[in-house]
């Protein structure tokens, strides 16, 4: 037993205490703040043989009476490892740990902080009477309370635990919670269900992860000696099938070609003007109506107008909020989520991880619309609202969420807003503004007119009335699409017109919008957890870019996994699992009335992975000469450039000298003969990445270098003006900061410094200016001349 | 176990091509029969694949066109012989 040295204020100690456990410091803080206008901070320091690990912070709060301890985890503190040792699999014995214990990539500060805080609690929460948790109200939530009160007190501590279940940090709510968690209601119980759930979710999804990915890399080792970190999961698997099968139906695609009739008006060049067939699918016919057409005008035989109302939307959602953030702003479902929880500590906003599309019932709009009209910006808007609506009613959709309402701003202004917070903040606010809003009104106009007989149209649109689209900001954009005034049998002037040859596309590419909206579709993953999964596939180098495309081992990965185990990615198989989850949480057994229990769900899914595992066991062979070609071809396709500027014919590729060990880029011709011997130098440090865009000063290839505080872009010609006047700024800065001010005591006289040079580190080697070292790399290269090909 | 005829592919198949080359080649010939309906009956099998590879308005996927390529080099190669 490690011996922890735990030093807490005597006056928090003092008995009898509630001990609180919150999810964040930030959310503590508030919590605290919220619940007793006098709370007070106090701090522990911790210390393990005689060295302070970390000095956790604490909040001492009275309500109604009653001595409330409040702590924060970190997240999670504790997680899953493998109970035994060896790298195999299968592996089903699991058992929870710190996870500073777990993993050694974590910073040795971060474990500290970790360690002490787990200490910290210890000794406050076993002193304590009673206990309360207030994480956020989720599954995740739900976790994070009871497994640190179980792993950390015993199991009985649930017995005597309330639990505080809000939506947002706003005042009344927080107050509310509390009440109903000190009331007898089973509204202030943990709810085990959730839970279970929750553990249930976590024990698969770390069976699935453990034993799938080491059957992959297993499987890689022992086809070819060589390691490579590789994963799969049971959400991780099918997401990245539907990219992957996107990417191969791209890839294998073969576009048809078909025909159109371009037509331009003399007096209204700009209004795209459309045959009544679309595309002409053969060459001969729509030759036919072009001849027939052919330096003819138009007569417009008919207008038909349609007036169309347009329903208010529903409130934000976490998808819709993820979709429109994307499609309005480019911002990435991982930052929508990051900049909503952000707003939502922050207690500007509801609970963001939330599929409702409901108000909560008691919601006092009149107040938040005040609060919110304070604010530059909305303040007409929310006059406009209430001219507008003698009661104020919102628009509400359908979908519900058992644990928090929809997303919707609180009476409580955003301390601070900038970059993604200020933008997401801002659709929010404009979204819950629409929801007060009357019907749009569309009107649709279509113009069909003649060409010696041939049927063509003009489409156009205008909104009529406004509506909530004058209160949705971005969202209230619409496309100008509006048409001139036109009458029926009026000629229209053809000022020009052609037969353009054009093909079929292949289905778009998903980005990460799209593709989180096919997970939710399929149910894949939760509306909490669906964003991080797109992060970890990408994080994995399984895909990149935008729109998304599947890397060479994410398209291996995939096909290993459709051939040898197609379960792992089978959607079905995820969907059945999240039904189980169904079960545990309401404790029922489909085909009988007992209970269906967690550890019933284990054994099933246990049972599930077994068969899949057993089958990818027996391919290992062939599993592992495909993964290997994957990651060939993958370390090809990084390292080759483009096609050479000088031959034209090789390809300029990332080479590492063998005498030198220096890197450059070469032309692959060089190794044929010596064909083509172009080079360029490049920097020796960093991590080199390709980038599509090319120089804006020469049109060389550009590279983005990962090194120093941010990453920068290099363009190889090193002649380049922009990379020339950018080490010129580097040396500029450098001198610079040699003749800055010294600093200077309190009493005007300057601070000496003394230039001490620690035993045993060298001295420094003379200066010479990246320029040089660069022209010194490359005469040195051309010199020895001797390079081989980095495979 | 035969290497993929496709230059640079590399991957394991019992047959001429790998699944994915395969799928490509099944593409490029019934895709074929279309382009002839399009374009008539005069398009023959190598102007067909020469589009498929050098036509930039054309957006062939690019295991499509290593298979085009393939095939390209075989019908060469009989006018050569």
């Amino acid at each position: 037993m490690e011996q922890y040295l735990i030093d807490v204020p005597k006056y928090v100690q003092s008995k009898p205490y509630t001990f609180g456990i919150a999810e964040k410091p930030s959310a503590a803080k508030r919590l605290a703040q919220t619940l007793d206008v006098k709370a007070k901070e106090f701090s522990i320091k911790v210390t393990k043989k005689g060295t302070v690990l970390h000095i956790v912070k604490g909040w001492l709060i009275t309500k109604n009476k009653e001595r409330i301890v409040i702590l924060s985890a970190l997240g999670h503190l504790f997680t899953l490892v493998q109970d035994g040792s060896g790298w195999q699999y299968p592996v089903y014995d699991f058992k929870w740990v710190p996870i500073s214990q777990a993993s050694n990539k974590l910073d040795q500060k971060f474990n500290n902080r970790i360690e002490a805080t787990i200490e910290a609690i210890r000794q406050l929460a076993n002193s304590a009477e009673k206990y309360l948790v207030l994480t956020d109200y989720d599954e995740e939530g739900e976790v994070i309370g009871a497994l640190t009160l179980t792993q950390l007190v015993n199991n009985d501590a649930l017995n005597q635990t309330r639990r505080l279940k809000f939506s947002s940090f706003a005042k009344k709510e927080i107050n509310n919670a509390y009440d109903m968690a000190r009331s007898k209601s089973t509204a202030g119980e943990i709810n085990l269900g959730m839970y279970n759930r929750g553990l249930m979710r976590h024990y698969l999804d770390w069976l699935w992860g453990i034993n799938l990915s080491r059957a992959l890399m297993l499987s890689l080792k022992n086809y070819s000696g060589r390691y490579h970190t590789l994963s799969t999961g049971r959400v991780q698997g099918p997401t990245l099938s539907f990219v992957a099968k996107r990417q191969l139906e791209i890839d294998t695609y073969v576009p048809i070609p078909r025909f159109k009739i371009q037509i331009i008006l003399k007096k209204y060049p700009d209004l795209a003007v459309n045959h009544k067939k679309g595309f002409i699918d053969q060459l001969n016919p729509a030759e036919k109506v072009y001849s027939s057409i052919k330096g003819k005008d138009g007569l417009i035989e008919e207008i038909v107008k349609n007036k169309r109302k347009i329903s208010p939307p529903a409130p934000y959602n976490l998808s819709s909020l993820q979709s429109d953030a994307y499609r309005y702003h480019k911002i990435t479902p991982s930052n929508t989520l990051r900049a909503a929880e952000a707003l939502y500590l922050d207690a500007a906003i509801s609970y963001p991880r939330t599929s409702s599309e409901q108000y909560p019932p008691d919601m006092d709009h009149l107040e938040i619309l005040t609060k919110i009209g304070g604010r530059a910006g909305f303040k007409t808007i929310v006059k406009d609202i209430f001219t507008k609506n003698k009661k104020l009613v919102p628009k509400i959709g359908k979908k519900t969420d058992p644990a928090h309402p929809c997303i919707h701003p609180t009476d409580q202004l955003p301390t601070k807003l900038s970059g993604y917070n200020k933008k997401i903040y801002e659709l929010i606010v404009h979204r819950y503004f629409a929801t007060f809003g009357k019907d749009a009104v569309q009107e649709s106009n279509r113009v069909n007119f003649t060409i010696d007989k041939e049927e063509f149209y003009l489409q156009g649109s205008r909104l009529v009335t406004k509506g909530w689209r004058a209160w949705s900001g971005v969202q209230g954009n619409t496309a100008k699409t509006e048409l001139p005034k036109l009458k029926e049998g009026q000629t229209l002037a053809v000022s020009a017109s052609e037969l353009i040859k054009s093909f079929t596309q292949p289905a778009p590419q998903y980005n990460q919008s799209s593709l989180l909206k096919e997970m939710e579709n399929n149910e894949l993953g939760t509306k909490a957890t669906r964003s991080e999964i797109i992060q970890s596939i990408i994080n994995r180098k399984y895909m990149q870019g935008d729109p998304i495309h599947v890397t060479p081992i994410g398209m291996i990965v995939n096909e290993v996994l459709e051939n040898y185990s197609p379960q792992v990615i089978s959607v079905e198989l995820s969907r059945e699992l999240e039904r189980m989850g169904d079960l545990v949480e309401q404790g029922i057994n489909e085909n009988s009335d007992s209970i269906f229990s967690l550890s019933d769900a284990i054994v099933q899914g246990i049972l599930h992975l077994h068969r899949m595992l057993a089958d990818l066991k027996s391919n290992e062979q062939q599993m592992g000469s495909l993964i290997d070609h994957g990651l060939r071809t993958q370390r090809k396709q990084e390292l080759i450039i483009e096609t050479c500027n000088v031959c034209n014919e090789g390809n300029l590729k990332i080479i590492r000298s063998q005498s030198t060990g220096k890197r450059f880029v070469g032309c692959t011709l060089y190794f044929d003969n010596q064909r083509c011997t172009n080079t360029f130098p490049l920097p020796q440090r960093g991590r080199l990445e390709k980038t599509k865009d090319k120089c804006k000063a020469d049109g060389f290839p550009q590279l983005r270098v990962h090194g120093g505080k941010k990453p920068w872009l290099l363009c190889l010609n090193p002649e380049c003006p922009i990379r020339e006047e950018y080490l010129k700024n580097i040396e500029n800065r450098k001198k610079e900061s040699k003749k800055k001010a010294p600093a200077l005591k309190k009493d005007g006289s300057e601070i000496k410094i003394k230039k001490t040079r620690l035993k045993g580190k060298p001295k420094k080697k003379p200066s010479v200016s990246k320029k040089d070292q660069l022209e010194i790399k490359i005469k040195k290269t051309k010199l020895k001349g001797k390079v081989r090909s980095n495979k | 176990m035969n290497k993929c005829e496709i230059k640079n592919c590399e991957r394991d198949t019992e047959d001429k091509f790998c699944t994915h080359h395969q799928m490509s080649w099944e593409a490029i010939n019934s895709g074929f029969e279309e382009w002839q309906n399009a374009l008539g009956t005069d398009l023959t099998w190598e102007n067909y694949l020469i589009q498929l590879i050098e036509d930039d308005a054309v957006k062939t996927g690019d295991l499509a066109i290593d298979v085009a390529i393939f095939e390209l080099e075989k019908v060469s190669d009989k006018k050569f012989d």
